[in-house]
């Protein structure tokens, strides 16, 4: 375990900041979108057009906003 | 009863508990402490207030410093014997030095003790594995995906890369879904959250959903819409309901080179 003196949540990975940076943000957008698209509830992963970038789903909560 | 002696010295005594309490709520937590009414902050602060003052009395008493518990006793007292009164004050004027170095030790042992607790409890993961330590600010550990990491619910928040958020925000117009990445969050006292702000969104407006549902597959068309920009700010109060979905991402090209070698 990496011992940090910053303790607030991250909501962006490193990995993730990389990619933005290169570019590769329509292509991560692409995979979200396709994963959205699946009917199928099951699967949890989509891959971008080009097939460079493939995201899956880990987790999601709904919430109200209050 | 003399009543402002005994008060300004218990403020006095008080003071390495608020420090230790205003350094563990500090950064991304401090709205948990602004938030707290009078009881709930008193009683937990006279706690570690003791904590810290029998912490510093163990480690000085057989140093240079030697708290005179005496007098505190009859400084807290509120006693109307002004020639014990006197006494005292004489005892701590005379001992100005150690009284204010011994202060100053205890506030700084307050300030650094919350500070490193919450640093351990944040490094160690404990207030995800244990209720009684979490921070009450739930938005935290949801923004951030945290709350996978809460016993009994599956996923690890490691593998978490992105949050994509969706909100569905009310206007004149109709209701509106929001779509996009979360980038940050601001925190509010009142509500618990102010504004978050999102990155590359998309919308619609949820009536148009229906017609496309409704429509057959030919005249099905893109309603959505994107928003030009670096950020987009939702304020809170006006979102009705939001889904927040945690995502890893691989690149693919990296995984096969990783393969081959």
């Amino acid at each position: 375990m990496a011992f940090s003196f910053n303790t607030a949540p991250k909501v962006i990975s490193d990995k993730f900041t990389k990619l933005a940076k290169e570019g590769r943000l329509a292509d991560i957008l692409e995979a979200v979108y396709d994963e959205r698209s699946n009917n199928n509830a099951h699967s949890l992963t989509g891959t971008s057009k080009n097939g460079a970038i493939k995201v899956v789903r880990i987790g999601s909560f709904s919430t109200n906003g209050k | 009863m003399n009543i402002a002696l005994p008060t300004l010295v218990l403020l006095v005594f008080l003071v390495p508990g608020f420090l230790f309490r205003r350094m563990f709520y500090s950064g991304e937590f401090s709205e948990q402490y602004f938030k707290e009414n009078l009881v709930s902050l008193i009683f937990p602060t006279l706690l570690t207030s003791i904590i810290v003052h029998l912490l510093c009395y163990i480690i000085l008493s057989p140093l240079v410093l030697n708290p005179d518990t005496t007098s505190i006793g009859i400084l807290i007292s509120g006693t109307n014997n002004s020639s014990e009164i006197s006494k005292v004050t004489q005892n701590v004027l005379t001992n100005y030095k150690s009284v204010l170095l011994y202060s100053v030790i205890a506030s700084l042992t307050g300030a650094f003790g919350g500070l490193l607790v919450k640093i351990i409890i944040r490094n160690y993961k404990l207030d995800r594995k244990y209720k009684i330590l979490r921070f009450q600010n739930e938005w935290h550990y949801l923004f951030s995906g945290e709350l996978l990491d809460f016993p009994n619910v599956p996923g690890r928040t490691n593998n978490i890369d992105f949050v994509i958020v969706e909100a569905l925000v009310s206007s004149d117009e109709g209701t509106i879904l929001y779509s996009g990445f979360l980038d940050d969050y601001i925190l509010s006292s009142s509500t618990g959250i102010d504004r978050i702000y999102l990155k590359d969104v998309r919308w619609h407006y949820i009536k148009d959903d229906l017609l496309q549902v409704n429509a057959s597959n030919e005249n099905k068309k893109e309603h959505q819409r994107f928003i030009i920009g670096d950020f987009f700010i939702i304020p809170f109060n006006r979102i009705i309901n939001l889904n927040i979905s945690y995502y890893s991402v691989e690149q693919e090209s990296q995984s096969v080179n990783t393969n081959e070698i």
